[in-house]
């Protein structure tokens, strides 16, 4: 080889030699610098924990411990993983082989329906906020295991109950959908009682196989996020929840002992004015595809008439409930479609003989945008509810009557 | 795909990575394919339009080159006409369709068309400006016609520069495709420096700012003039740390693979007269008008009311490319109109200055120009950020109505509570302005690159920990985009 050729192939083997020196370099300096720095992340993440990703189990059980010994729970936040604490409540009834007469299944919008409605009857509020069909499927299954299902059961209607994807492109957040093809991602504690439900009603099971494996990944995933490492720093005190004998408090959330909340704490702090924007807002962004058939996904329509005359068929009483929306959000939502969610409701009520109560629309209550009836544009205030509850006491005192005497007179002793 | 996203996070060191471990011959294919996968994050179909301007202008450059006399001229005109077709059809038909219907109506023709709603292709107007670019390099006899089809596609679609500029000449970027960049260890570090800081200015500054920013604009009429004028000083540096952070980011990838872009933006904020100020932001697209629109029209060689006319085309073109708007066109045309009034009464300035004795405090002269320059860049961006023209007059209106109120309520601006957002926040709002102003306070001599390596190695890594722990507890991951990205 000619003596050129040589020194050639000598400098580019020198070069390359320098080049992974310095590539080397460049990984170990990177390497000094974000390691301390995901590490930090990750021990932040992990030990304050902020949305109760990793002490999930303990926590939820506590606070299901707590509510069923006729505790409220005080703590910071909303709790998130809502589903996981339904699930825990629900498996404690069983471990009291005691089951409440009366249940909401249901959201944020049906949360301030409490034991008040339902003098001398055990009762128990399981609003999911953000909650669904597929939430009502998982509650219905996760009873069928119990082997006892509630006498009375309202389930409140929104106008996300049974939307699919098109729920993520407009306001709602149905809870955990990571992915809008996939129909439904619900909370994992909820996920034997869905897949039991399913079976009891007979339903086909909705696309999402992947969904423990997502949502632990997810979970990991948390552990390097900078959000929840973000959260983490501002909750750092977090007050782990505990019991309190208050119904609401100014400076935490206060989850009662029938499962009921209060969507705001501070509700005389509630400007119309504000809320009446928030409303418009809402409205422009979502007229078109929130009371109408855009957001009724045919499958989960009939996997709802499915539950519907399971419950039926089972001899449980069934309400439907429907918490008004903000009378400006109503009026322009109204103009760009027909309030079609209510109509199959209505249509569904009279043949299966369920009564609905309440309405979406704000004016059969003669509520105004004047007073503050509302939190935002569709959390009615508990005054709303006791409104509608009031109009309706007499259909309900029947149905109690009807349903829960005989179920009485067989029930075991104990529960709370 | 943005650069504040995790899908980035992962995209760039793994084409950084495959780009050096491949051989030479094969790495503009290697961009190639990643430009194109970085394009088609947003919307995948739109990589076709992209393509079809890709694919005139080759064709075109190389006719220009061959053809002789008017050929060269026709194959100039059919590329231009064509380039710019497709940023008409996509971003101006609308505002040309509304503007016709609006003059229809005040003339009482019965006359009206339909909207298209048509979503404009991400970064369209600065590839388009690239391409043009090209092309017309190419008929001035300034640059040959790129024969691989492949390192021209490169040269309009690389990506760190694809979506947001700069604007860059085939001059300066085709011939980089060539050469073999190999692994340089300072040169990377610098890259990741860069691309660290541009990070820290977009997700901290400003998306924070962001945050007041949308808040008071989006809802002009809730708030009083001291908080109006507040948001558009935030909006000032919001926009200014927002698209600097692009390019910084931009700048920095390019240069770990070992590629050169120009430099947009040189502490603009520290203009001392508005044509400085443009000597200094989004220097790449200001550079792009001078040259194929200012000069081609006359430039300064011609007389006063020509050069003013040539200037005032050129800012009010300049509002135009910037958004399909008329608050963009009036943002161009104040511009324009800063600079002929700076132009006109600059003799008038000068013997002004000399009768007020201003050599004698020439750091206070400066300042005073520097808060001039800077109340009339302000005075524009409301018409850049106003959701609508009547919105950036009520603006205007209101804030002049504090101007005019008595000094003492001009503490009332500083330290404003009617934001609604907590004052924590507002804090920290000033602080990281305070902390961008005193970096670039550092830099006016030299940069803060150079000035690193002279400081202990303990500090040098304390200060790159805080850099990047800042942006973990500070930064806003909400998937933000870049404002410039809708241009």
């Amino acid at each position: 080889m000619p003596i050129h050729q040589q020194s050639k192939i000598g400098e580019q083997c020198q070069r390359m030699n320098q080049e992974y020196k310095d590539l080397l370099r460049m990984l170990k300096k990177l390497a000094w610098l974000l390691v301390p720095m995901l590490l930090l992340v990750v021990v932040v993440n992990y030990y304050v924990d902020p949305g109760e990703l990793f002490y999930r189990r303990q926590v939820k059980h506590a606070v299901a411990e707590l509510l069923l010994q006729g505790h409220n729970v005080l703590s910071d936040a909303i709790p998130s993983e809502w589903g996981d604490l339904q699930a825990d409540v629900i498996r404690s009834f069983a471990a009291r082989r005691s089951v409440p007469d009366v249940v909401v299944w249901g959201t944020s919008r049906s949360s301030e329906i409490s034991q008040t409605f339902f003098p001398g009857e055990k009762f128990f509020n399981h609003a999911i906020p953000g909650g669904s069909v597929f939430d009502y499927v998982a509650l219905y299954g996760l009873y069928q295991h119990l082997g006892r299902l509630p006498g009375l059961v309202i389930i409140s209607i929104d106008p996300w109950t049974f939307c699919g994807r098109k729920a993520v492109t407009i306001d709602r957040t149905l809870y955990f959908i990571p992915d809008p093809d996939k129909l439904l991602d619900i909370q994992p504690g909820l996920e034997s009682g869905l897949a039991f439900g399913l079976h009891q009603i007979q339903a086909v099971k909705p696309r999402s196989g992947s969904r423990r494996m997502t949502a632990n990944i997810r979970r990991v995933g948390n552990l390097l996020s900078l959000t929840y490492f973000q959260s983490a720093l501002k909750n750092w005190r977090l007050r782990r929840p505990q019991s309190t004998e208050k119904d609401s408090d100014a400076d935490g959330f206060v989850l009662r002992c029938d499962g009921s909340y209060a969507m705001c704490r501070d509700t005389a702090a509630i400007q119309p004015a504000i809320i009446t924007e928030t409303a418009r807002r809402f409205a422009q962004v979502a007229k078109g595809c929130f009371l109408g058939s855009s957001v009724m996904v045919t499958d989960n329509v009939e996997m709802f008439r499915q539950l519907v005359t399971a419950l039926r068929h089972g001899g449980i009483g069934v309400v439907f409930y429907l918490a008004p929306i903000h009378p400006v959000a109503y009026d322009l939502l109204i103009q760009s479609e027909p309030n079609q969610i209510e109509l199959f409701l209505h249509d569904l009520g009279t043949q299966q003989d369920i009564p609905v109560i309440g309405s979406f629309n704000p004016h059969v209550y003669h509520l105004d945008a004047d007073r503050p009836w509302f939190v935002d544009q569709y959390h009615p205030v508990r005054g709303v509810v006791e409104i509608i509850m009031g109009v309706h006491a007499h259909e309900l005192t029947q149905l109690s009557a009807i349903y829960l005497q005989p179920q009485r007179t067989s029930a075991p002793s104990g529960g709370r | 795909m943005l650069f504040n996203s995790l899908a980035f996070l992962i995209f760039f060191p793994a084409v950084t990575g495959l780009y050096f471990l491949l051989p030479h011959p094969f790495r503009w294919l290697l961009l190639l394919l990643a430009s194109c996968a970085f394009y088609m994050a947003f919307i995948p179909v739109y990589i076709f339009i992209l393509f079809m301007t890709i694919l005139i202008d080759y064709f075109a450059g190389i006719q220009i080159e061959k053809a002789q006399g008017r050929g060269r001229q026709f194959w100039l005109v059919l590329s231009i006409i064509s380039t710019c077709a497709v940023l008409f059809v996509f971003k101006y038909c609308d505002f040309f369709i509304i503007n016709v219907n609006g003059a229809a109506r005040v003339l009482h023709w019965n006359y009206s068309m339909k909207l298209m709603h048509i979503i404009l292709p991400i970064g369209l107007s600065f590839h388009t400006f690239q391409s043009l670019s090209y092309v017309i390099e190419v008929y001035w006899g300034k640059q040959k016609a790129e024969h691989n089809f492949g390192i021209y596609a490169l040269y309009v679609m690389f990506y760190p520069q694809l979506v947001a500029g700069p604007i860059e000449r085939p001059q300066h970027l085709l011939h980089q495709f060539y050469e073999q960049h190999v692994f340089e260890y300072q040169r990377v570090a610098d890259g990741l420096k860069l691309m660290t800081w541009g990070m820290f200015k977009k997700v901290v500054i400003a998306d924070r700012l962001a945050i007041f920013v949308n808040h008071v604009y989006n809802r002009p009429g809730d708030f009083q003039g001291s908080t109006l004028l507040l948001a558009t000083v935030f909006f000032a540096f919001q926009i200014y740390c927002d698209f600097s952070g692009y390019s910084d980011i931009a700048l920095g990838s390019a240069q770990v693979m070992g590629f050169k872009l120009m430099q947009n933006f040189n502490r603009p904020y520290f203009a001392k007269s508005i044509a400085e100020f443009w000597r200094r932001w989004h220097i790449s697209l200001s550079t792009w008008f001078k040259d194929y629109v200012y000069i081609p029209l006359g430039g300064n060689r011609v007389g006063y009311s020509r050069h003013a006319a040539n200037l005032f085309i050129t800012f009010l073109i300049s509002g135009l490319w910037h958004g399909a708007n008329w608050t963009y066109v009036i943002w161009g045309a104040l511009h324009g109109g800063y600079i002929v009034c700076g132009l006109t009464t600059r003799a008038w300035r000068e013997r002004l200055a000399l009768y007020c004795g201003w050599a004698r405090w020439p750091a206070l002269h400066k300042t005073v120009q520097i808060g001039c320059t800077f109340a009339l860049v302000c005075l524009s961006w409301i018409f850049f950020r106003a959701n609508s023209l009547p919105d950036a007059l009520f603006i205007c209106r209101r804030i002049f109505i504090v101007l005019h109120s008595v000094p003492g309520d001009w503490l009332a601006v500083v330290f404003d509570r009617s934001f609604g957002l907590p004052r924590r926040e507002l804090a920290l709002a000033y602080a990281l302005i305070a902390v961008l102003l005193g970096i670039q306070w550092i830099q006016r001599r030299t940069h803060i690159r150079d000035v690193l390596p002279k400081f202990p190695q303990p500090l040098r890594w304390a200060m790159y920990f805080t850099l990047l722990l800042s942006i973990a507890c500070l930064g806003v991951f909400g998937q933000n985009q870049f404002i410039y990205f809708q241009f």
